[in-house]
Parts: C-alpha cells; sequence; structure tokens
C-alpha cells in the first residue's frame, strides 16, 4: 500500500493481495464478532410484534465488544442500561454497514481499490474498529513500543496493528485534505 | 514500513465523575484512550458537530494532554444522541451532568 489518494472525485489506493486478505479476515471478524453479540440479545414477544429491537441492558463481558459499544455514563448503570437499550441496536447496524462497505469494494486479490467519499468514511470507521479490537487485545498502551521483541507472541501482531494505523492515518489526510 | 506512533495516554480524572443537579446542562465528554489517533479523533470533532479545524484540533489536545474534553453541552436527549454518534465512530464518551 503507498497510501490514499484523491484522484478526481474519488479516494484511491492499492492494496497487494497479502493486506487486502489482511484487511478483509480482520474486518470480517468483527463483524462476526457484532453478529454474536446480536444473536445473543433476547427477543421478547413484544419486540417481534412491533418491530421495534431493544438492545441489552448491560456491557458485553468480552472486553473487545465492551470497547466498540462502550456505556453512556460512567457510574448511573440505569441510566446506561437504558440508553444501551435503546442505542445499541442501531450502532451495530451501523458498524455492521461499514464493515459491509469494505468486504464489498475492498478486492479479495488486491488491486486498486477506489471510493466515494461516503464508501471512504466507511472504510475510516470499519478501520478504527479492527483497530480498536486489535489494541484491546494487544492491550496497546502510550509507551508500547514501534516493535516487539522477536520472541514475543505478540510480535507480528503488532506489526499488523502499526500498519492499519498508518492506512488510517493516510485515508484521514487524503479526506481532510492535509 | 511507516507508522504514526503518536498514541495517546489514558488517564482518568475522577475529579469530572461528579454528577450535579437541578438544572445544570448535560455535558458531552471525550476520555482518552491508547488506540485512537489524534488525527482521526480531531476530524471525528469537524465532522460530526462542525467545530472548524482549529476549535477541533484545541479538543483533541484537551482530550490528549488532560484525559478528557466537554465537546457539546445542552439537554439530554442531544447530549445522548451527540454520545451514541461518538460511540459510532469508535470514541470512548460518556455524558453526565455539569457539576
Amino acid at each position: 500500500v503507498n497510501g490514499w489518494r484523491r484522484r478526481g472525485g474519488l479516494v484511491v489506493t492499492a492494496l497487494s493481495e497479502r493486506e487486502a486478505g489482511l484487511l478483509r479476515g480482520l474486518v470480517g471478524q468483527v463483524r462476526d464478532m457484532l453478529a454474536v453479540r446480536v444473536a445473543e440479545t433476547p427477543r421478547d414477544e413484544l419486540a417481534e410484534l412491533t418491530g421495534i429491537i431493544a438492545g441489552p441492558t448491560t456491557a458485553p463481558e468480552d472486553r473487545v465488544l465492551a470497547r466498540l459499544l462502550p456505556d453512556f455514563h460512567r457510574e448511573d448503570a440505569t441510566l446506561s442500561g437504558g440508553l444501551r437499550a435503546l442505542h445499541e441496536p442501531e450502532l451495530v447496524a451501523v458498524k455492521d454497514g461499514a464493515a459491509g462497505v469494505v468486504l464489498d469494494t475492498c478486492p479479495a486479490l488486491g488491486g486498486r481499490v477506489r471510493l466515494s467519499d461516503e464508501q471512504a468514511q466507511a472504510w475510516l470507521s470499519a478501520l478504527n474498529d479492527v483497530r480498536l479490537a486489535l489494541g484491546t487485545v494487544l492491550e496497546v498502551t502510550e509507551d508500547m513500543p514501534d516493535e516487539l521483541p522477536s520472541d514475543d507472541p505478540r510480535a507480528p501482531h503488532l506489526a499488523v496493528y502499526h500498519w492499519l494505523t498508518w492506512v488510517q492515518d493516510s485515508l484521514i489526510h487524503a479526506l481532510a485534505g492535509t | 514500513m511507516t507508522t504514526p506512533v503518536e498514541l495517546e495516554q489514558t488517564q482518568v480524572d475522577p475529579a469530572v465523575d461528579e454528577v450535579g443537579t437541578g438544572d445544570r446542562p448535560w455535558l458531552t465528554i471525550v476520555w482518552n484512550d491508547p488506540v485512537n489517533l489524534m488525527s482521526y479523533v480531531a476530524y471525528v470533532f469537524q465532522r460530526l458537530f462542525g467545530y472548524s479545524n482549529e476549535e477541533a484540533t484545541k479538543l483533541m489536545l484537551d482530550v490528549h494532554h488532560k484525559g478528557r474534553a466537554v465537546v457539546t453541552s445542552g439537554s439530554r436527549d442531544k447530549v445522548e444522541i451527540d454520545v451514541a454518534k461518538l460511540h459510532g465512530a469508535g470514541l470512548w464518551a460518556t455524558m453526565q451532568k455539569d457539576a
């Protein structure tokens, strides 16, 4: 990948086959995690009748999902629970939609990626979700080194994380025109 | 491979956790986290709330250096929507009543 550029009305880059496969795999994994969260949410009869889906009132136990779907209030669990039930279904749908745009527009075998601004916004969100997921699992901190010792099992994953950071930062600059 | 390595600090200031009462407005707080990029946070503030580049950068730096910043305020309904939008963008945001 050589970074994102504006060309005409589009935002473009090129990905190698390996990069495209890596990205599609990670985006797909985040999407699968969100799907599990939805599947675990009990559906009541009222929701079936009205079509108004209420989300769960409690935060996910899984730390990655908990980071993707944070509480609304730091102390008021009742308020947080109510707002989670209200907003989580749409939040999951937005994240799922962004992941879907990446999977639709990222060529599985690599090559050129050409995005409208709207598609580029979806990529930005999906890339951020993947970085949040990976950063949570890697327990990324402010003083995380650029590279870990080669015998650290996290080393190859941290390299992927830094690569995603670079791809996302490049996309931001292309979109913001900076 | 070149990577931006400016990662944000995680800081928690318990002083802002006090929940006020009365007619105080609600506040949308964005908290520092070690994953979100500084460039991304400033970009999200501009896109979601219409801040200028300068305003958004100042708020982003407040989050980065002070551990949190108030990015919007108003009625409970408005702030609730703003927090949901920030969650959609992957930022760590909460709402609280102005102390």
